[in-house]
């Protein structure tokens, strides 16, 4: 075996990290028993590595979200359903609503519902008005039953729900009277976040608050809501 | 429009592994950045791009770096819009400001305290590189997918990486180390 490259802090730490193959290993073993030093390096690259895994492992999204075991278990129980079936939704799109409706009777398996998510997180104003764009035309559709429409702000496009930051303040009141099937809702985390830096913010009356963006984009996805990024 | 492809249906398989890894996606996010709030715009940021771009994910296998792949993206994104012109593999953080409460003083968050001061101080490329392995677990071969990066430089940014905690921590890697059963003991 080639001692340079054995001795080399790379090889011990590939020992350490489980990446050598079965012969490497034992190579390595064996000269690791018979060189103390060596031993002694590769112990110390090993507890670098459990001191940085420990200095992490308590590090948790914060307040994020704690689901009751059952829905969980919904979950998992509607995912053994999924697989083909979200495949050829994602492919097909629409077209098989019907017949993926038809698949999982009574399997509970979660089918396109028609409404949207529309997710802003840039402050920029021209995504702002795109979203609020499309969240009017979706609501304004003349099916039967509209799809329901969130517009959902978190991070730097927060603003567009903040008084006297929104540039489309009256908009969205109009959009709220004039469409009930659409809601806005901003993301807690982002105003926990301004909070903490003490910047004072008044949400728009009629905008809701919801846990994180995240969260709730997430929540929608389950419930078979399509996503769109403003 | 492009917009449009966002409406083909909800791809649920990826919000399923997006769930299941979110705290694995904070906690490199926040090992990277240092900064709570920071690493929840990154992972949502991050997230939201993989739904944007479900349909280039060919096997939700490899969903995970995949999706580790983005956060890098997104993270890199954000130093350089912060500090553009920088070569921000040389950049130093460790200005980063580390504030973790821990009133009962107990060594142990004092420690990781420490160890998460000295990580802040590795130049980028190495600290992303020594947490997805030490962290995550990562293999070097998922690493360099993740990070676009050849397996040879994964190994080189880590030993280096490694080598330079190794300094900054002796007191807790050279011997008895009580400290690092201390923290064992917790977890």
């Amino acid at each position: 075996m080639n001692e340079k490259l054995q001795a080399s802090d790379e090889y011990l730490g590939a020992f350490i990290d489980g990446e050598l193959d079965a012969g490497e290993r034992e190579r390595a073993l064996a000269a690791l028993e018979a060189d103390s030093q060596l031993a002694q390096r590769a112990c110390e690259l090993r507890r670098v590595k459990d001191l940085v895994r420990h200095a992490y492992a308590d590090v948790r999204v914060p307040g994020g979200r704690r689901r009751a075991p059952r829905a969980r278990a919904a979950l998992a129980a509607r995912a053994a359903v999924g697989g083909a079936l979200i495949v050829a939704g994602v492919l097909l799109g629409w077209g098989l609503n019907d017949l993926t409706r038809h698949v999982s009777d009574g399997r509970q398996a979660t089918v396109p519902t028609g409404n949207v998510v529309i997710h802003v997180s840039s402050g920029d104003i021209d995504s702002m008005r795109a979203a609020l764009d499309q969240a009017e035309r979706l609501a304004s559709s003349t099916t039967d039953s509209p799809p329901r429409v969130e517009v959902l702000a978190n991070s730097s496009g927060i603003d567009l729900f903040v008084r006297g930051a929104s540039p489309f303040a009256e908009r969205i009141e109009r959009i709220r009277r004039e469409h009930p099937n659409v809601v806005f809702l901003a993301c807690g985390q982002t105003l926990d976040n301004l909070q903490r830096r003490n910047v004072k913010v008044v949400l728009l009356p009629d905008v809701k608050v919801v846990s994180s963006a995240l969260d709730q984009v997430l929540l929608r996805l389950r419930e078979g809501w399509r996503y769109s990024k403003a | 429009m492009r917009r449009l492809l966002g409406l083909l249906g909800p791809p649920r398989e990826l919000a399923r592994a997006v769930e299941a890894n979110r705290d694995r996606l904070y906690r490199v996010a926040f090992s990277w950045c240092h900064d709570g709030a920071l690493a929840d715009d990154l992972v949502q940021e991050a997230v939201s791009k993989a739904l944007q771009n479900a349909a280039q994910l060919r096997n939700v296998d490899s969903a995970v770096p995949w999706l580790f792949a983005i956060l890098n993206n997104c993270w890199r994104d954000h130093l350089r819009r912060r500090r553009e012109g920088e070569d921000i593999d040389a950049v130093d953080e460790a200005e980063l400001p580390l504030g973790d409460s821990a009133e009962d003083d107990c060594s142990r968050a004092q420690i990781a305290a420490r160890v998460r001061s000295a990580i802040a101080a590795l130049p980028v490329g190495q600290r992303e590189v020594v947490t997805l392995v030490d962290l995550e677990e990562f293999s070097y071969a998922e690493v360099a997918a993740i990070l676009s990066i050849p397996v040879g430089t994964v190994m080189s940014r880590l030993s280096r990486a490694r080598g330079a905690l190794r300094e900054a921590l002796v007191e807790q890697v050279r011997g008895e180390s009580p400290t690092l059963r201390l923290l064992r003991g917790r977890t």
